[in-house]
């Protein structure tokens, strides 16, 4: 009887070393959840984790495959940011992000506001836009190429007929970066256009009617009812196009290799480069542990101004 | 002086059956008009076209004596509060009462005065800086209802704005709604489907079935001159008992030729366990009581009789036992109705006595 007032007064629970008995009997229960996740959490072990900590590990060596590896310190990174090249890298890098984002996401915009009103013509707009971003890059960017020509090229065809002068599309270093953005957003505008359009079409239809009845006129109301309505979608959409612009190589690779001198290499290209055909794979580490950081700040950044941007819901 | 006018208005929602045909409505200028009746019966369309958010497929709608055919909701000098409040959950609580004003480009110095003027009316003062997510369904209420306020409309539109809060919450709203009536002296139209709201706060009732109104009147006769078996069946509760005119056979009352149902309040039946007497002022109906439901200041009794089921509300605290019972009413509290449901007026009646 007293014993049981005293466990009522105390309700703490016992600590983990007198839990003799308790602990024989759930100790396979309490397991169970860990053994049932350990085939996820070795996958993603092995090939997420083991790989990013061996980048951060050979980004303090140097190593050619060949030769044994050499520690050296963070002369890697002392190099690199002594290196203009290197600048010129992130700058094309935020330039190809920035204008991709831009035009990526503003005609998407457009497009969805479009597309809004659910007619037959609208759905099999919806598809045909959608459809560059489920074709394989390798052969848009073949398309591609083919299409931006300096003699055979379509695009340069169609200039000539109406008497424009051509324009050497992936062979000059102030036009390149713009083909090579042009491409990417063509590639992502559908599936932005996509996803925006379904954020539009759950925003209540009553919020509409509510802001007829205050008079609000249709730019008004676009800016103060539909964007912030649909804005925690425009930025999962940012950060998703940020990752994907961060890490463009294909469309690089085949369609200008980094040049004319130097203006489309972006950073993962340069990892490549330096990595793959340099067999600098200290030095590449190191930018790729730049990369990483980036898009770890960008992440951050997203889930920080979601929280505050979406608490609403 | 009429408010809004609706003449002949229908509507019809693509190619199917119109849900309202020819419709005439009147609205009197500062009147609490309150459209009642099931749900389906268009009564939310009706509100809805007056708002200009939903179209009229044919018939014209008149506010102040203007056509309103092409006129825009925001320019209609209508508010609205919606069942659901439609707060923009991404503005504050001023943000909210601020937008109408700010579309309708008056002053800041101005909006300032009205909000804190509003706020203080609806008692949100302390949640003007709050996001609508982070207030209560009676403070959403309140913020809808300063939404509208703020903008001194000659007319409220309100479509069900209580139905979304508890009773207690619903009592105390539909109280500050009469006094806001009261205040502001405006026009308002008021959606429901709860005879209690509409019987409490309004001053006109339309009562709507299938589309077609079925009754305009003041409350109070409503309730006391119901013009047909629906209206008879809607007002009060519980509702009117409806026998044939056969229940009341025997009975020596004075009846109309035409009449073919009878019907008596349940508030105005008495019920007993003996049969009193007969004599020419009284109904006397044979039953078996069914259940009885004791609410402390009154009782519900249901009565199965010869021509069909009875309520009885009893206002004393005698509870009469389950077995074979009399329902009786007085011949003055019957309502007679003929063969098209329309009820028989009894002033200018034409008597048979049997």
């Amino acid at each position: 009887m007293k014993k049981g007032v005293v466990a009522l007064a105390c309700p703490r629970p016992r600590p983990f070393w007198s839990r003799t008995r308790e602990k024989t009997k759930t100790a396979g229960r309490r397991m169970l959840p860990y053994l049932l996740i350990a085939p996820a959490m070795v996958v993603l072990f092995v090939f997420l984790l083991y790989p990013i900590g061996y980048m951060v590990f050979l980004s303090f060596f140097e190593w050619n495959m060949i030769k044994p590896m050499e520690f050296v310190g963070l002369q890697n990174f002392i190099t690199m940011f002594k290196d203009p090249a290197f600048f010129q890298t992130l700058l094309n890098t935020l330039q190809y992000t920035f204008f991709t984002l831009l035009f990526g996401m503003g005609l998407a915009i457009l497009a969805a506001l479009f597309l809004k009103k659910n007619t037959r013509l609208n759905r099999f707009l919806q598809s045909t836009i959608f459809m560059p971003y489920v074709m394989p890059l390798v052969s848009v960017a073949f398309i591609w190429m083919w299409l931006m020509d300096t003699d055979y090229g379509l695009l340069n065809f169609l200039l000539q007929t109406l008497h424009l002068p051509t324009v050497d599309w992936l062979g000059s270093t102030s036009v390149a970066m713009y083909s090579l953005i042009l491409v990417s957003v063509w590639k992502c505008v559908g599936y932005n256009t996509l996803i925006i359009l379904s954020a539009m079409q759950a925003v209540p239809n009553y919020l509409y009617e509510a802001a007829s009845l205050d008079r609000a006129p249709a730019r008004r109301t676009f800016f103060k009812i539909t964007l912030p309505m649909i804005s925690p979608s425009l930025f999962f959409l940012t950060l998703m196009n940020l990752i994907a612009c961060f890490k463009v190589f294909e469309t690089v690779n085949l369609m200008t290799a980094g040049g004319p001198v130097n203006a489309t290499t972006t950073l993962v290209y340069s990892i490549y480069r330096d990595g793959f055909q340099f067999y600098k794979l200290g030095y590449a580490s190191a930018e790729g542990v730049v990369l990483m950081v980036i898009i770890g700040i960008c992440t951050l950044l997203y889930f920080g101004v979601l929280s505050k941007r979406v608490h609403y819901r | 002086m009429e408010k809004i006018v609706l003449k002949d208005v229908a509507k019809a929602y693509g190619k199917n059956k119109p849900v309202i045909e020819h419709l005439d409505l009147t609205i009197q200028k500062g009147s609490f008009t309150v459209l009642l009746g099931p749900s389906g019966c268009g009564k939310s369309t009706i509100l809805r076209m007056i708002a200009g958010l939903e179209k009229e497929t044919a018939g014209e709608i008149q506010i102040d004596g203007k056509s309103m055919k092409g006129v825009d909701p925001g320019d209609r000098q209508i508010a609205m509060v919606f069942q659901n409040y439609a707060l923009y959950p991404t503005m504050t609580v001023r943000g909210n009462i601020e937008f109408g004003l700010k579309n309708m480009k008056i002053e800041k110095s101005e909006r300032q005065k009205r909000i804190a003027e509003v706020a203080k009316m609806v008692n949100l003062e302390e949640y003007l800086d709050r996001m609508p997510s982070q207030l209560s369904g009676g403070q959403r209420q309140r913020v809808a209802l300063a939404r509208a306020i703020v903008k001194k409309p000659s007319v409220f539109l309100m479509d069900e704005p209580l139905s979304n809060l508890d009773s207690k919450l619903r009592a105390q709203i539909r109280t500050d709604l009469i006094e806001l009536y009261r205040k502001l002296g405006s026009t308002f139209v008021y959606v429901t489907h709860d005879q209690v709201e509409a019987m409490s706060m309004g001053t006109d009732i339309v009562l709507l079935e299938n589309g077609q109104i079925r009754q305009h009147d003041a409350p109070i006769d409503l309730y006391n001159l119901p013009a047909n078996l629906f209206s008879a069946r809607f007002i009060g509760s519980p509702p009117m008992n409806i026998l044939p005119i056969q229940a009341t056979n025997g009975s020596n009352l004075t009846r109309p030729m035409a009449a073919a149902h009878v019907g008596m309040r349940p508030e105005a039946c008495m019920i007993s366990v003996k049969r009193p007497a007969a004599n020419g002022r009284m109904l006397h109906i044979d039953g078996e009581l069914v259940t009885r439901e004791a609410l402390g200041d009154q009782t519900l009794y249901k009565v199965q009789t010869p021509y069909g089921q009875m309520q009885v509300k009893s206002f004393s605290s005698q509870l009469i036992p389950y077995g074979p019972v009399t329902v009786s009413a007085e011949a003055a509290n019957l309502y007679f109705f003929d063969e098209g449901e329309q009820r028989i007026d009894m002033q200018a009646r034409s008597v048979s006595a049997l």
